[in-house]
């Protein structure tokens, strides 16, 4: 089951202050304080700030000290707590490729407001000696990070990355919708945010086709309300895919095995398409899973947009025939030789910026569905709250009512254009 | 009560509570802010624990975000041993959430 860095955290904090405490329980949270003190060091060596030396990062790094010292003294023991710390602290490991300095203030933020539940699981209970003035320093110096982050708190923006969805096993199984949709969703957010390998057009065709399916199914949890920018979402994915379609790089055959990232694609894409189910009696379970999965929409259209093709274009991974992208004076002897050998072109960022526009354009009106999304219906404890924050936050920015209207006017062009060309004389994919 | 304004700082913690409570119960009575964040600033006035007084009513047509972010900073310049305090921790721990929230 996904799960994130912000319910690690909450998970933590709740477990700290429920917990009874007995010498297991201190030993337990000493641990932890030791792992949240790991998490807190790698922050600090990735940075918190964009200025070195900056006060934060020294606040921070004072704090991981302090804890790693402390936990160097406790009792070597993992429970629940320590436990909970360890994954909180790996999931930034897992984390790393997709933060900022900003988003690792937030979290720094979030892992420092946690050591406070567990120093009081710990309080008052060491005998005097260096354990007990360790203590005091992690309380010391978690007081002052969190101070600092009154004078200087994260924003709604960065504080999202506490609800991205970590995937947990690589292949996505399983039968029950409510579980497969955010499993899936983990998996692709993992799969297009990654640096290191770059996603085929094929795998992104299937992962599109995915939040297309996604989509739509967000804009039919609210089926009374007026159709607009939040019921334009899944046409715009689609019209991602027509953007598309006059690119290669050789993953347009048939595949013998899918890739995990595109067989969680395939079974999102079923399981919101099961012959014979209504989606309007989806049942409440699916629907607040579809509502929290949809959260994560704008943000895979902009690891796609930033990541995936601005690499295609920085490597020239694609070809395309000279006649399906925009002219160019040097490439007449190309266009004249049509849709032969000779006619392909490597295609760079120029070329690619239908396929940057159409990811823009899905971006802007995944926002509108999620927050339209999660405004339909009961949300669940476990609903992503800081990514919907974050997308309200950008869709209530001043621009971005004018853009909507232009991405739902450019989503329904794009779609005409490809209409267009299926009956015209482009080589069909 | 004292005024709240950029260029008014002050140390006194007793003086800085009751600003920063009546910040964040301005922000918790404004209608531009979600449930949730009207929650969190609610518990954040109450943790300060003390009388915030009348809330001047020209703060309602403030941005809820800047009164929660003005309450902190107020929070944030005490003394750190007075920042320290249970009851300002957990207002300023409340007043970061409400940031986070939806509106």
């Amino acid at each position: 089951m996904a799960t994130s860095l912000g319910q690690l955290l909450d998970a933590l904090a709740d477990t700290a202050q429920t917990t009874e405490p007995t010498a297991a329980a201190r030993a337990d949270a000493g641990t932890a304080l030791g792992q949240l003190g790991r998490a807190l060091a790698q922050l600090r060596r990735d940075g918190v700030t964009a200025a070195m030396g900056d006060r934060r990062e020294q606040q921070v790094g004072a704090l991981a000290g302090a804890c790693t010292e402390l936990a160097a003294r406790a009792p070597a023991t993992e429970s629940t707590l320590a436990r909970l710390a360890a994954a909180a602290a790996d999931s930034l490991a897992v984390l790393h490729d997709h933060t900022t300095v900003a988003t690792r203030w937030a979290a720094a933020t979030a892992v420092a407001e946690t050591v406070t539940p567990l120093v009081q699981v710990m309080a008052g209970a060491l005998p005097t000696g260096p354990a007990a003035q360790w203590l005091a320093e992690v309380e010391r110096q978690s007081v002052l990070v969190q101070q600092t982050a009154a004078l200087q708190p994260p924003s709604r923006a960065d504080a999202a990355i506490l609800d991205r969805p970590l995937a947990g096993p690589a292949v996505v199984v399983g039968s029950d919708p409510a579980l497969v949709v955010p499993d899936a969703v983990a998996v692709l957010l993992r799969a297009t945010g990654s640096g290191a390998e770059l996603p085929s057009v094929a795998e992104v065709l299937a992962y599109t086709l995915a939040a297309e399916t996604l989509s739509d199914a967000a804009q039919r949890l609210d089926s009374v309300a007026e159709p607009g920018a939040g019921q334009a979402a899944a046409p715009a994915w689609r019209a991602v895919r027509a953007a598309l379609r006059p690119y290669d790089d050789g993953s347009r055959r048939p595949h013998h095995d899918a890739p995990p990232a595109v067989h969680a694609a395939l079974l999102l894409h079923a399981s919101l398409n099961r012959p014979g189910s209504d989606p309007a009696s989806r049942p409440e379970p699916l629907r607040a899973a579809i509502a929290a999965a949809a959260q994560h929409l704008p943000t895979l259209a902009t690891q796609l947009m930033y990541r995936t093709v601005r690499s295609w274009a920085d490597t020239g991974a694609l070809m395309a025939y000279a006649r399906d992208v925009p002219p160019r004076e040097e490439r007449v002897a190309a266009y004249l030789r049509g849709y032969q050998l000779g006619g392909l072109v490597r295609v760079d960022a120029v070329d690619l910026q239908p396929v940057a526009g159409a990811l823009h354009n899905a971006r802007l009106l995944s926002l509108a569905v999620a927050t339209r999304a999660a405004e339909s219906g009961r949300t669940t404890a476990e609903f992503p709250r800081r990514a919907l924050a974050a997308n309200q936050a950008l869709l209530g920015q001043p621009q971005t009512a004018a853009a909507l209207v232009a991405a739902t006017r450019e989503a329904g062009r794009h779609l005409q254009l490809a209409h267009g060309r299926t009956s015209g004389p482009t080589r069909g994919r | 009560m004292a005024p709240a304004t950029d260029d008014h700082r002050t140390s006194d913690p007793a003086t800085a509570r009751t600003e920063a409570a009546a910040l964040f119960a301005a922000a918790a009575r404004n209608d531009r802010a979600g449930t949730a964040a009207q929650l969190h600033c609610l518990a954040a006035s109450a943790a300060l624990t003390v009388l915030s007084g009348p809330v001047p009513a020209t703060t309602d047509a403030r941005d809820p975000d800047q009164l929660v972010t003005q309450a902190l900073r107020v929070l944030g310049e005490l003394e750190p041993e007075h920042f320290a305090h249970p009851d300002v921790l957990a207002a300023a721990r409340h007043g970061r959430r409400a940031l986070r929230e939806p509106r």
